[in-house]
């Protein structure tokens, strides 16, 4: 990857942010007439500044949770447990109860004989708890519903990229066709 | 959020010599980074959490080849590194994201509209500010975005600051560097002042409420009011008005790292103080030349 204009390598451009550089005299004549170099030095600079001071909070205690995906013959089911990733997820119920993504080794992902899944979501508890599945980047659910209930049942699910949601916990699936 | 230097450079250099200690030393990369790959986007760019977790996925999947291109015999701190490998990847992943939500509206279905994000980042209109900074000479001009907004300085504003304070770009850029963080630490503080205030109001309606309800059973029956009850208010009177004080007072660190683009604190003081009143005179006479529709000469 070449840094601005690419008269410098990027390594050496880096060693200067970190005020590193023995060249800095030659890079700084170099800066006052490239702007396109300038540019990513500023913009670097600002990420670095800004990221430094950045507070995330505390990552939050994770919910069981297992999906089944099956086709025919064809079935999977993953579980949190299995997941080697989590990352905090606020997603609109505010950041004094944050949720928690899952992120598998693969990203879940079945493959579908041309035809339509069916999804089972198994949740520890029953306390009351948001289910739902969106298609990836709608902002409307396909199903959603607010139950105690254990296992929560999508029917008709094609091919395409989804998000499911079941309270604090969120996975994202992939169907594919074979 | 931070990144500890050796701990990840150990974890990178234990995946690049293979064998049994490769997929230890990757789990231990995705432990160090993970939170940091996730919140980049709304740290760096403003982003929300949908765009969080959608890079924190793209990421993921990415950042083997990603590891492999760490520079270890280099002597270049891995977060300033990792920083700009995280600003490329996320340009790509925007360039991705939009390709892939261009959707074809039927302009007789209007509930087509809901296939798209209602959320947005909120992004604010400067144009008038910047208007009436062109009134300003450029010392002034450089003192107050300094001052006032370190993260939007130019390419050359950087080049013309340098001229202008007499200072090499390494030194401007560490004082804007600077003055980012002080100005996030400052915005956080405010923030926990405001937090603060609004709990000693909810207090004192509680109390004010309470010191109602027993002066009116007590004047029925000709006792005075409730003396501790009244202190009690009291004590929650100075302790927001303190917290007022706290919110309004100018933060001294924030001064500290702006000061030394000036030969002194003392002109840092007055050139800042200067600038700040020529451009409120600045911002007057644009908006009464508005009111009134003549322009400026």
């Amino acid at each position: 990857m070449t840094f601005g204009c690419g008269y410098f390598p990027e390594n050496e451009m880096l060693r200067y942010i970190d005020l590193n550089s023995g060249r800095s005299s030659i890079i700084e004549e170099h800066l006052r007439n490239c702007p396109a170099c300038m540019k990513e030095i500023i913009e670097l600079n600002r990420i670095n500044a800004r990221l430094e001071v950045f507070k995330p909070g505390t990552l939050p205690s994770w919910h069981d949770l297992t999906v089944t995906i099956s086709e025919g013959s064809v079935e999977g089911a993953w579980s949190s447990r299995t997941a080697v990733n989590l990352v905090p997820l606020a997603y609109s119920r505010g950041p004094s109860s944050p949720g928690c993504m899952a992120v598998f080794p693969e990203g879940v992902s079945v493959q579908a004989d041309g035809g339509v899944c069916r999804i089972t979501l198994k949740r520890a508890g029953n306390e009351k708890q948001v289910s739902e599945i969106r298609r990836k980047g709608s902002s409307l659910p396909l199903f959603s519903e607010k139950s105690g209930r254990e296992e929560v049942v999508f029917r008709g699910i094609g091919p395409g990229d989804y998000r499911i949601i079941s309270g604090k916990s969120v996975i994202n699936i992939s169907i594919r066709k074979a | 959020m931070n990144l500890d230097d050796r701990e990840i450079k150990a974890a990178v250099s234990d995946y690049l010599g293979g064998g049994e200690s490769s997929s230890h030393g990757l789990s231990n990369f995705k432990k160090l980074t993970e939170i940091y790959i996730y919140n980049f986007p709304r740290a760096a760019y403003r982003k929300d959490l949908d765009t969080c977790s959608g890079f924190y996925i793209y990421m993921v999947e990415r950042l083997e080849s990603v590891i492999k291109n760490f520079p270890l015999g280099e002597d270049i701190k891995f977060k300033t590194w990792f920083n700009c490998v995280l600003r490329n990847q996320f340009s790509h992943f925007m360039r991705f994201q939009k390709k892939e939500s261009l959707y074809e509206l039927n302009i007789d279905d209007y509930e087509n509209k809901t296939a798209f994000d209602v959320f947005e980042t909120e992004s604010f209109d400067y144009s008038f500010l910047e208007d009436c900074m062109k009134g300003l000479d450029n010392a002034e001009r450089l003192t107050l975005k300094f001052f006032y907004m370190p993260s939007s300085l130019t390419p050359e504003d950087i080049i013309s600051s340098s001229d202008a304070f007499g200072l090499s770009i390494s030194d401007i850029l560490s004082v804007q560097a600077g003055l980012i963080k002080a100005r996030a630490d400052e915005s956080s503080r405010a923030r926990h002042a405001v937090m603060k205030i609004n709990y000693i109001n909810k207090v004192l309606r509680d109390l004010k409420h309470r010191l109602r309800s027993i002066s009116l059973a007590g004047s029925q029956q000709g006792r005075a009011p409730a003396v501790p009850l009244i202190d009690r208010i009291a004590r929650y009177e100075a302790a927001k008005a303190r917290r007022i004080r706290e919110m309004e007072s100018p933060d001294r660190r924030l001064f500290a790292v702006f000061a030394p683009l000036f030969d002194n604190a003392v002109r840092a003081k007055r050139s800042l103080n200067g600038s700040k009143k020529k451009l409120k005179m600045m911002i007057l006479y644009k908006m009464n030349a508005r009111k009134t529709g003549r322009g400026l000469s």
